[in-house]
């Protein structure tokens, strides 16, 4: 028996279980879970048509940066912890990313 | 996952050791490091890098990155098991995060093995001593990891943790997160950006 949270609570009415914490009977890390793998394949897909340029650049890096933070903020936990440990992580993404988008703009000069 | 009374309270230093963080920080500094040093030699070798990188096996660099993201998950919820005091689940989960590692490590060795058979060495030419040495130091990183899965693994199995008492598989499961953090930038940086 789990906690009274982690369980599903029925409602003899309703019927449908409600989970506290959840949306749509899925845990906010499952969602994550599913948005990154979406993420993947956008990213995947347009690798996949060979395009390239400066807004494909950007979008693609977009994409990974906010599966960083998502990694960071929802797998690794920093969503809970004070805001010096969330912007070690984000300024790492942040970084990385804007010297990456650098680089990639000095090629192409 | 926030899905325990322990989640949902805001703290003041990350899950895990405090010593791991400190690691896990070093580890980032030495990967972006990398990160940028490929893409600034690729500003000044750009026809080099585009040619070389449509020889690359990109639904394997995606198929790893899904399995990573999955394991991620999976650790996830082991961690939240363990605070629920489910040792039982929390070894399913972290077990299931293991396999996904080794599926990793085998597509990884297969990509490798294709390269090395097609005589591609890291002298081959400055995109591939980045792609072999950066994919290289990457995998020793998941071979890590799940040399680290495996010994929380053993431990909840023997009752080493419980919903008290569980800094070892947070410690564990923020490492893990942060070899799957690093491919999240690796894979479309050397396998699709061009």
């Amino acid at each position: 028996m789990g906690d009274p949270i982690s369980i599903g609570i029925r409602d003899p009415l309703t019927v449908p279980v409600v989970t506290k914490g959840t949306w749509l009977g899925l845990r906010p890390c499952t969602w994550v879970w599913l948005v990154l793998v979406g993420l993947t394949a956008v990213s995947f897909g347009i690798g996949a048509l060979g395009r390239s340029g400066v807004g494909v650049m950007g979008l693609l890096l977009g994409i990974a940066i906010v599966k960083g933070h998502l990694i960071s903020d929802f797998f690794m936990g920093l969503r809970r912890t004070s805001l010096l440990w969330r912007s070690l992580l984000l300024a790492w993404l942040a970084i990385v990313g804007g010297g990456i988008a650098a680089a990639y703009l000095i090629g192409m000069s | 996952m926030m899905d325990t009374p322990a989640d949902t309270a805001r703290r003041a230093s990350p899950p895990g050791d405090f010593a791991i963080w400190i690691f896990i920080f070093a580890e980032l500094l030495v990967f972006g490091i990398f990160f940028l040093a490929y893409a600034f030699t690729r500003s000044q070798n750009v026809v080099l890098f585009d040619e070389s990188q449509l020889d690359l096996d990109r639904a394997a660099g995606a198929v790893n990155t899904v399995l990573l993201i999955t394991s991620s998950y999976f650790v996830v919820r082991a961690v939240a098991a363990i605070r629920a005091g489910r040792s039982n689940a929390c070894v399913r989960w972290l077990t299931a995060a293991a396999v996904c590692g080794g599926g990793f490590v085998a597509i990884k060795l297969f990509e490798f093995g294709v390269k090395f058979g097609a005589g591609i060495t890291l002298s081959s030419n400055t995109f591939y001593m980045f792609y072999l040495s950066l994919t290289f130091f990457h995998f020793m990183h998941v071979i890590m990891g799940m040399v680290i899965l495996t010994a929380v693994i053993l431990k909840v199995r023997r009752g080493g943790y419980s919903a008290h008492e569980h800094t070892g598989v947070e410690t564990g499961a923020s490492y893990w997160h942060m070899v799957d953090l690093v491919w999240v930038i690796l894979f479309p940086l050397v396998y699709v950006i061009r």
